[in-house]
């Protein structure tokens, strides 16, 4: 199968720091792709160099084939890649819906006005949300905060979808509810890459799971055995002996 | 467009009739009566105009008066050479030119850009203007004496007016209009759902700075007489700022009630002590910055809120009675409560006494 | 022809070092304290009337009537911030709402002193006759008053550089530009070196004020000129960067009179706009920004 999501020699330095360096990744329609390594590793630059919030110093990012490294922000996300915020961004007036709308409207697929409202209803009905669709943001408890970043970032259709630690601060309960979303996101043959701390969805939910240190991806494979890996172990843990 | 709720089939009718009978009123109005229906319609809808960009981006602009000026200019030149309706097209085109070149300028750098560029705007135009009416046509000030009377000024204000509310209403009411609410509440989630924002800024900017440019074109000749300084006014642009954020911006009609109490203002003071003037239209609107910062709008809204909270119900005669008991209750409280006894004029001795007392015998802790 | 050329740039100069007067006080109250007043430039009226009204009135010279008119502007800077952008400065959630809500609030705070002027003094324009003798200089005139007033600019200048750069208040003042939280984090009384570096930005222009009444006739009106022209200084130089506030300044002076000499000197203001426009073009963070 050909990979949706293709990235390669990707590099972006901030000044002197380099916080992406030679990275590249690929992502197949219907696969969960892990990203993990420790804080400061540049996994969340990596994933605004991919979604457009950053431009890339160098590297090229390939979406079905197309060239897109050199597109605005707003232009990926209608060449279908969209990603969620590590920090919910809360909007203190608009509704709910209207934020969805929004998504609809100006995305991939840019929905004729009148169907968006019942559309937009169709994707919180599917996360549980369709109760709060009039309430404003900050009347939301944090889960459903982040339910309705998925919202808004599936209102725009994407084929791509990079999570920022989007299951990260839920309880066990909710964990399993977060973890099912993600699966059936994968299921209707969205490439989700997932940036995350909690292992034991990423051993559950990643097929492939890349490994990032100090800028640079330092390995990649099947979760069990690339978190068995020393090296991988040592980004963690530090130096046994030091 | 088909945006038909319950609410606009209601509404719409009486709207239409409101409007007809406004259309009616040149024929039922004195002639002072009818200026003050211009300067209030010009005002409406120079507000309106403004509320459609600075109420959804929340980018303040203070360019009201440049484009305006730009307006009233144009006709002030052109009137010799072509018939009116033709100058009011070319006055459109020209203020979308120019609201075309300060958005490309100014709005795809920070807000910050666009407030400045548009707060010396309409002073750099007045400067350019006197410097090319001494230069060029050795002039100050021309002459517009058409056939065009109040009445007509009138009509087709209200037909500006008109065409301001409604593509306010449609605007909030579509794509565009969704992206600017989106913008004005954060940027960068804005680009995240495929918004393009400053062609979204653009657009709607150029609607806004268009509306305002025809205003300043249709009023031309109700001042028949222009110069520079008349056209390029700042207070213009100071009082429709403060008009919009009076009446509030989050509705469509907030503009109303900030225009009917500051024309009534302006009507009672702007002629007769125009300084005083300047200085209490400073003062209302720091008020505003201050106390009111989502304008009348705001009040209205908080009202309703509170209309719609669960009511306390009526507690009929025995609420009375169960109130008067309380307050029995509580003066019988009051008279019993323990008290010191006046210490009369040995009091003050006695306290010395004690005092001097503790501080040889300090209390044992 | 080039000589004429020097001349006109070197007067350029002079009126430059008005300007970055002018911007450096702007920008110790939009850099450090991060208010953006756009009823800056009515205290440079209100300056300008003071020492008009002293020479004509007392007859005492305008230079003395700085020792007036700078302490008295700083106060009154001083009580603006403390009591009018204080309970912004607290409500606002981040640096933009704060910018906004100050544009606004010093709007309305320029029209009120406006008409406050316009009441008291009448809106005709006043001039008066100061030190108006030519002095030569490399072999070109200019009028004594203008030379003066660069000196004088030039003094303030140097003595707001030394502090910055030389006393722990002007440190501490540098660190407020860089960073706010930072600075409070490091012990700083963000809330009171605002205030005193707002004040300071009102002395300066107050200073600028009583110079430019000695060469130029004003009216209640000028004032939003001064401003937008410290605005357009302080963005083509940097916001906080004193070193580019006092370049710009002198760039927008030379191009000024290059401008009044070539085509008309009713066209300052548009001159400075066209180097907004230049600036906004090419180099949206200021002729010395970095990326």
């Amino acid at each position: 199968m050909a990979a949706l999501l293709e990235v390669s020699g990707l590099r972006k330095a901030f000044g002197g720091l380099v916080a992406v360096n030679d990275v590249s990744l690929a992502v197949s329609a219907g696969e969960v792709l892990g990203l993990i390594g420790p804080n400061g590793s540049g996994k969340t630059t990596l994933l605004n160099l991919i979604a457009g919030s950053l431009r890339a110093d160098a590297g090229t990012i390939r979406m079905d084939g197309e060239d897109v490294t050199r597109l605005p922000n707003h232009k990926r996300v209608r060449r279908r890649i969209n990603r969620t915020f590590q920090l919910v961004r809360v909007s203190k007036d608009i509704p709910v819906i209207v934020s969805v709308m929004a998504g609809l409207l100006h995305g991939a697929e840019r929905a004729p006005y009148k169907d968006a409202s019942y559309d937009a209803a169709g994707i919180l009905g599917e996360l549980n949300l369709l109760l709060k669709a009039g309430q404003r943001l900050d009347q939301l408890t944090y889960i459903e905060q982040k339910r309705v970043e998925l919202a808004r970032a599936l209102a725009t259709r994407p084929r791509v979808l990079l999570l920022d630690e989007w299951l990260s601060g839920l309880g066990p309960g909710e964990l399993d509810g977060g973890m099912s979303v993600v699966w059936s996101l994968a299921a209707q043959g969205i490439a989700v890459i997932l940036v995350e701390h909690v292992m034991t969805a990423v051993r559950a939910l990643c097929g492939r799971v890349a490994v990032m240190n100090a800028g640079a991806k330092i390995a990649e494979g099947p979760p069990d055995q690339v978190l068995r890996d020393p090296e991988v172990i040592r980004a963690y843990l530090g130096d046994a002996d030091a | 467009m088909r945006a038909r709720t319950a609410a606009t089939a209601i509404a719409g009718p009486p709207l239409v009739l409101l409007v007809a009978i406004l259309a009616c009123l040149p024929w039922l109005l004195s002639d002072y009566e009818l200026s003050l229906a211009l300067h209030l319609l010009s005002y409406l809808t120079l507000t309106v105009a403004w509320a459609m960009f600075s109420g959804t981006t929340r980018l303040v602009s203070l360019a009201t008066s440049a484009f305006f000026g730009v307006g009233m200019y144009t006709v002030a030149m052109l009137v010799k050479l072509m018939p009116l309706e033709a100058i009011f097209a070319v006055a459109a085109g020209i203020g979308a030119v120019l609201a075309l070149v300060v958005g490309i300028v100014t709005l795809r750098i920070s807000g910050m850009f666009f407030v400045i560029f548009g707060f010396g705007l309409s002073e750099m135009m007045r400067q350019l203007m006197v410097w090319w009416e001494i230069n060029k046509t050795f002039t100050m000030g021309r002459y517009v004496r058409v056939n065009f009377d109040n009445t007509m000024i009138y009509e087709h204000l209200l037909g500006l007016c008109v065409l301001a509310f409604a593509a306010g209403f449609l605007l909030r009411r579509s794509r565009l209009g969704i992206a600017a609410l989106v913008i004005g509440e954060d940027e960068t989630v804005a680009r995240q759902v495929g918004i393009d924002v400053p062609f979204v800024k653009l657009a709607i900017f150029v609607l806004s700075c268009v509306l305002m440019t025809l205003v300043g074109a249709v009023m031309a000749p109700r001042f028949g007489f222009i110069n520079p300084n008349i056209a390029f006014n700042p207070l213009i642009s100071f009082q429709v700022v403060i008009m919009a954020l009076l009446g509030g911006l989050k509705r469509l009609w907030g503009p109303i009630l900030g225009v009917l109490p500051l024309i009534a203002l302006s009507e009672t003071l702007e002629v007769e002590f125009p300084f005083w003037y300047s200085i209490l239209l400073g003062l209302v609107f720091m008020a505003i910055v201050y106390f009111l910062p989502r304008g009348a709008v705001g009040l209205i809204d908080d009202a309703w809120e509170r209309l719609g909270r669960p009511m306390e119900l009526p507690r009929g005669y025995t609420g009375w009675l169960r109130d008067a008991g309380a307050g029995v209750a509580r003066a019988w409280a009051w008279l019993s409560r323990p008290r010191t006894l006046p210490g009369g004029f040995t009091g003050p001795i006695e306290g010395w006494a004690k005092r001097q007392w503790r501080r040889l015998v300090p209390e044992e802790r | 022809m080039a000589m004429q050329l020097i001349e006109v740039v070197i007067g350029g100069v002079i009126l430059g070092g008005l300007y970055a007067l002018v911007a450096i006080g702007f920008n110790l109250q939009y850099g450090m304290a991060r208010i953006v007043n756009l009823a800056y430039g009515e205290f440079l009226m209100g300056a300008a009337f003071a020492a008009f009204w002293t020479f004509t009135l007392l007859a005492v010279s305008p230079i003395l009537s700085l020792a007036l008119s700078v302490p008295v502007t700083f106060a009154a800077n001083w009580l603006v911030y403390r009591y009018l952008m204080a309970p912004l400065v607290r409500r606002a959630r981040d640096r933009e709402q704060l910018e906004g809500e100050t544009i606004l609030a010093t709007f309305g705070l320029l029209f009120v002193l406006r008409g406050a002027a316009t009441l008291a003094f009448s809106a005709n324009n006043r001039y008066y006759d100061y030190l108006g003798a030519p002095v030569r200089i490399l072999g070109f005139t200019y009028a004594a008053n203008r030379v003066l007033a660069f000196a004088l600019a030039c003094a303030f200048g140097v003595a707001v550089w030394l502090i910055l750069t030389r006393t722990r208040f002007g440190a501490a003042l540098r660190a407020l530009a860089i960073d706010p939280v930072g600075a409070r984090l490091v012990g700083i009384d963000v809330r009171g070196m605002s205030a005193l570096a707002f004040a300071g930005g009102g002395a300066l222009v107050a200073a600028a004020g009583t110079l430019v009444s000695t060469f130029l006739s004003f009216n209640p009106a000028i004032g939003i000129e001064f401003t937008m022209k410290a605005l357009v200084v302080v963005i083509m130089g940097g916001v906080g960067k004193m070193m580019g506030s006092l370049v710009a300044g002198l760039l927008l002076g030379v191009a000024e009179s290059l401008c009044s000499f070539y085509l008309d000197s009713g066209l300052t203001l548009a001159v400075a706009y066209a180097l907004f426009l230049v600036v906004l073009i090419l180099r949206p963070r200021g002729l010395f920004g970095t990326r």
